[in-house]
């Protein structure tokens, strides 16, 4: 810490700051809408702390994803509670202790990085000499190669990364989403016969092609564009009742 | 005259961290001053173009042409009233149009309108132009939440829908081009273009014509919300969508994004795909037929071409917006997921092939060299991605047909 400048360290402090009362106020905050508001801001502040460890493609990223998946959980917020709280602590009944349990597990892994990085064992350099410059000039320095990696923002080293090292890690990841987009297909394929056998004329349109696609089709789920215009008479539903 | 500046900066003294803060600052600052001007002057453009379109005068009672029309606007719009009414949520009302509006700016730090001008020369500008155009959505839905308002509601929600869908095509066409660069620093980006010394011909329009660049097109289009795919902003049918609710400078901002974020992502068209601050002839006019190397002149010529190209596709755009009828919204869903979606996958895949078959023969990136380089490479480009294509549209419908059949089947039996 004592080698950052003082711009690096004010921008520290500040992005740490904003971090920390951002996720507290996502937790604390009774509207769903606003807490996806402060999730934003955490999300930036990371992005911010990204930037300042050399990092500025994972900073990038860091926005890129989590600036479209906050607009879902805005979605699912605006279309889930209506203008109400999203917990209303005087007339419903909560359960009690769930919290609990993924509190002592979430805090139990935050001491074990904790203790793990305040260990004095614990080698920057032996994690990945990538990101150092800053944090350490003096290691960054004899390190060979670390000046060109922060060159081009780290892209290159993290795709070969990606793709040599951590392939495994990168595999299991990318199989994992895959079966959450496999696992929502089947969900909603499962109500799909019976919605068509009552409003029967979505097939045959859909057969017929539509106007701009023509018989180019070749999605996996065909009644997506049923979907889209569902949601939007979903959407008039939530409406009626806000 | 930028070495200068920062000359100057240094001898005053300053600590290092300020120069940057003070030279970031004025950067910024001339650059932005760039985009509202160019958005004045697109308003009143677009409304004169529409105007012709639709065969009337347009604006030409302000100034010479009507030429000041747009700052008079600016002007009433400055002192008009803020109304709020009950019932809205006064933080994110005030908030939103901030949101919607930052980012659309900050995007401007990071285009190279010329090799000098350019507020940020960042080895990853491309990803965090899309990551910033992706945070101002945000903006949008908060305006609709935040408004009370059913009409702005739907609005957000269309607007939220349309953008997540056609960030795929548009981030996937794009990384057809840094694929084929190899990089996605922009400056990067235009050199390897220019490389090629043919000028228009070596452009990436041509060398990875035509799915990448017309995909990124259209996407552009949805992405900033025009027409045919304004359906956030349907005036029609939902008395213009998000920011029906919004009045005086708030309603500005939106205003301005607007048409700011379509400059931005035409700019973003041109460094991508046409040559960004170069001529269509290869390299530099100046340079190259009149011998002029004065670095000043250079600059101007730079800039001047970035703007004509950059104002021939919002034209383009306007055109467009008077012919085109609107989408509907299952159409406008359809189009990205079950068109734009499959064809850019295609494209990148065909453009990945090429890049490891093809260019194994020496050249480093892609870019179009001599007319027998660029001829067949074409011609493998096109037929592997129509092949690809078949084969994608063969198995889906054969997958479809599976499907619907299966569902008639259970009808029957129901």
């Amino acid at each position: 810490m004592e080698n950052l400048t003082l711009l690096n360290q004010i921008s520290f402090w500040l992005f740490a700051i904003m971090m920390i009362g951002g996720a507290l106020g996502v937790v604390f905050h009774k509207s769903i809408v606003y807490s996806a508001l402060l999730l934003l801001v955490t999300f930036l502040s990371i992005a911010g702390l990204f930037v300042l460890l050399n990092a500025p493609f994972i900073a990038a990223a860091q926005i890129l994803v989590y600036g479209v998946g906050l607009t879902i959980v805005l979605i699912f917020g605006i279309m889930l509670t209506g203008d109400k709280p999203f917990v209303d602590p005087v007339g419903q009944e909560r359960p009690k202790r769930y919290w609990l349990i993924p509190g002592v597990i979430a805090f139990a892994f935050m001491g074990f990085l904790l203790w793990s990085l305040l260990s004095p064992n614990y080698n920057f350099t032996a994690v990945n000499g990538l990101f150092l410059e800053r944090v350490q000039p003096s290691i960054a320095e004899t390190l060979p190669g670390v000046q060109a990696i922060i060159a081009d923002g780290g892209v290159t080293h993290i795709g070969l990364l990606l793709f040599s090292k951590y392939l495994l890690p990168f595999e299991l990841a990318s199989v994992l989403l895959l079966l959450a987009m496999i696992g929502a297909i089947i969900l909603s394929k499962r109500q799909f016969p019976e919605e068509e056998a009552e409003g029967e004329p979505h097939v045959s349109q859909d057969l017929d092609g539509g106007a701009m696609e023509g018989k180019s089709c070749c999605s996996l789920n065909e009644g997506n564009g049923n979907l889209a215009s569902e949601n939007f008479d979903s959407e008039k539903e939530t409406l009626g009742v806000h | 005259m930028h070495d200068l500046i920062y000359r100057l900066l240094m001898n005053l003294g300053l600590p290092v961290e300020l120069i940057f803060f003070i030279w970031a600052g004025l950067m910024f600052v001339v650059i932005s001053l760039v985009g509202q001007v160019a958005v004045v002057f697109m308003v009143l453009m677009e409304r004169k173009v529409l105007a012709w379109i639709t065969q009337r005068k347009g604006p030409n009672r302000v100034g010479p042409w009507g030429l000041l029309q747009t700052v008079a606007d600016g002007v009433k719009l400055l002192f008009k009233e803020d109304i709020m009414i009950p019932g809205q949520d006064k933080f994110l009302f005030t908030a939103a149009p901030i949101l919607f509006f930052a980012p659309t700016f900050v995007i401007y730090a990071l285009l190279p309108f010329t090799d000098k001008l350019l507020g940020l020369n960042l080895p990853i500008g491309l990803l965090l132009i899309f990551a910033l155009s992706s945070l101002s959505v945000v903006g949008i839905v908060l305006a609709g939440w935040g408004s009370n308002n059913k009409y702005s509601l739907i609005g957000g929600m269309r607007s939220a829908a349309q953008a997540i869908s056609y960030e795929i095509p548009l981030v996937l066409s794009a990384l057809g081009v840094a694929l084929a660069a190899g990089t996605l620093n922009l400056k990067t980006i235009i050199e390897s273009q220019n490389a090629g010394q043919y000028g228009i011909f070596s452009w990436y329009w041509l060398s990875i014509l035509p799915l990448s660049f017309v995909i990124f097109w259209s996407s552009s289009i949805a992405e900033v919300n025009r027409s045919p795919f304004d359906l956030p902003e349907a005036e029609s049918e939902l008395v213009s969508g998000y920011n029906t609710e919004y009045t005086g400078m708030k309603f500005a901002l939106f205003f301005l994004a607007e048409y700011a974020s379509l400059f931005g992502m035409s700019v973003l068209m041109v460094i991508l795909f046409f040559g960004g601050y170069y001529s269509p002839f290869g390299g530099l006019l100046l340079q190259k037929w009149f011998h002029i190397n004065d670095p000043i002149l250079l600059e101007f010529e730079m800039a001047t071409w970035l703007i004509i190209k950059t104002y021939i596709f919002i034209a383009l755009a306007m055109l467009i917006r008077g012919t085109l009828p609107r989408l509907k919204p299952d159409q406008l869903m359809g189009f990205s997921w079950k068109f734009l979606i499959p064809l850019s996958l295609v494209n990148i895949l065909s453009i990945a092939i090429l890049k490891l078959t093809w260019i194994g023969t020496g050249l480093k990136t892609i870019q179009a060299g001599p007319f027998t380089f660029v001829v067949p490479y074409i011609v493998a480009y096109g037929v592997l991605a129509i092949v690809l294509f078949l084969i994608l549209v063969i198995f889906g419908n054969i997958f479809k047909r599976k499907v619907i059949s299966r569902i008639q089947l259970q009808q029957r039996t129901v």
